[in-house]
């Protein structure tokens, strides 16, 4: 099957079921024609990194009153401002979603790892909220009547299967014995 | 008998607490933001922790180094630990039972209130 086709499914499939398990809703998809149905200032980004024999991203775009209102599900409370955990639990739907399609794309050839998942909310006064993991670098650009803002979000991971074999050594060794040490009277 | 749930999304921290309270199980939750916070606190209350939720992938510690190293600890290698997690590979799966031999369970996210009370449910009724 062309990949485009087993991605849509693995898309379609993870949406379904995330929705389902975590919202309580059915969901109803159909293919967008590129022009985003969100119109305000005030909106959240989700999004997270695949690398792999794949690679890309998953971006979730949201206004800020759905976000709260997602996250409100999530948590079974009445969020109606953006706090940490609006921003929190958008991380964690993209996450859920990626790690999803990643799931169901297993023994068909391709794959990825996932980034840690960035998120922003831009409000009304194009304040910029993140993650309290990430960092975030912010970039105003200008060059005549181009203008525009540059946003790069990061994390460092340090579970990654190809980091340097002594730091890893050490830093496996070092968490068991960090718990021997705790523990021993 | 105390349940730590261990994941770097206060989020999900707070949503498993609530499937938890909701299934009726009054066991206090202890939480842990990463795999080194988990660390510090099964190390200063393990006597009184019966049941590990565990994430994965979380920043400083992962959830993966973490079985690993509670595997090798005598005084807490058979506390029951369930990973719960959106790596759902098989590949993963062998993974994290190959780090911890003796881990109890495997939890692919996303999942109902239902499905994870039926998993956490014959480790609290002991």
């Amino acid at each position: 099957m062309e990949l485009k086709a087993i991605l849509r499914g693995a898309l379609l499939d993870s949406v379904a079921e995330t929705f389902a398990s975590i919202l309580s809703v059915i969901p109803s998809v159909k293919d967008s024609s590129g022009v985003l149905d969100i119109n305000e200032k005030n909106c959240v980004v989700a999004s997270i990194g695949l690398a792999g024999t794949l690679e890309g991203s998953l971006t979730l775009i949201f206004s800020g009153q759905v976000a709260c209102k997602m996250v409100s599900r999530m948590l079974s409370s009445e969020l109606t401002e953006i706090t940490q955990d609006v921003l929190d639990g958008s991380g964690e739907m993209v996450n859920i979603l990626a790690g999803g399609i990643k799931t169901r794309l297993d023994n068909t050839g391709y794959s990825f790892e996932l980034s840690i998942p960035s998120v922003l909310h831009l409000n009304d006064s194009m304040e910029i909220a993140r993650l309290q993991h990430t960092e975030v670098m912010h970039l105003a650009v200008s060059a005549g009547e181009l203008v525009f803002s540059i946003i790069l979000s990061f994390a460092i991971k340090k579970d990654r299967d190809k980091e340097a074999g002594h730091f890893e050594v050490k830093r496996k060794q070092d968490a068991s014995q960090s718990l021997r040490d705790i523990i021993k009277p | 008998m105390k349940i730590l749930v261990v994941d770097d999304s206060a989020v999900q921290r707070k949503m498993i607490t609530q499937i938890i309270r909701k299934a009726g199980f009054e066991n206090e939750v202890m939480e842990a933001g990463d795999g080194k916070l988990a660390i510090q606190a099964l190390g200063t209350s393990y006597a009184e922790i019966g049941l590990i939720l565990c994430d994965w992938n979380m920043p400083n510690l992962s959830g993966i180094e973490f079985i690993e190293a509670v595997a090798k600890v005598p005084q807490v290698a058979a506390i029951p630990i369930l990973m719960v997690t959106t790596e759902g590979t098989e590949a993963k799966i062998k993974e994290a039972h190959e780090k911890h031999p003796g881990l109890a369970g495997y939890i692919t996210k996303p999942f109902s209130a239902e499905q994870l009370k039926e998993k956490i449910e014959p480790f609290l009724k002991q």
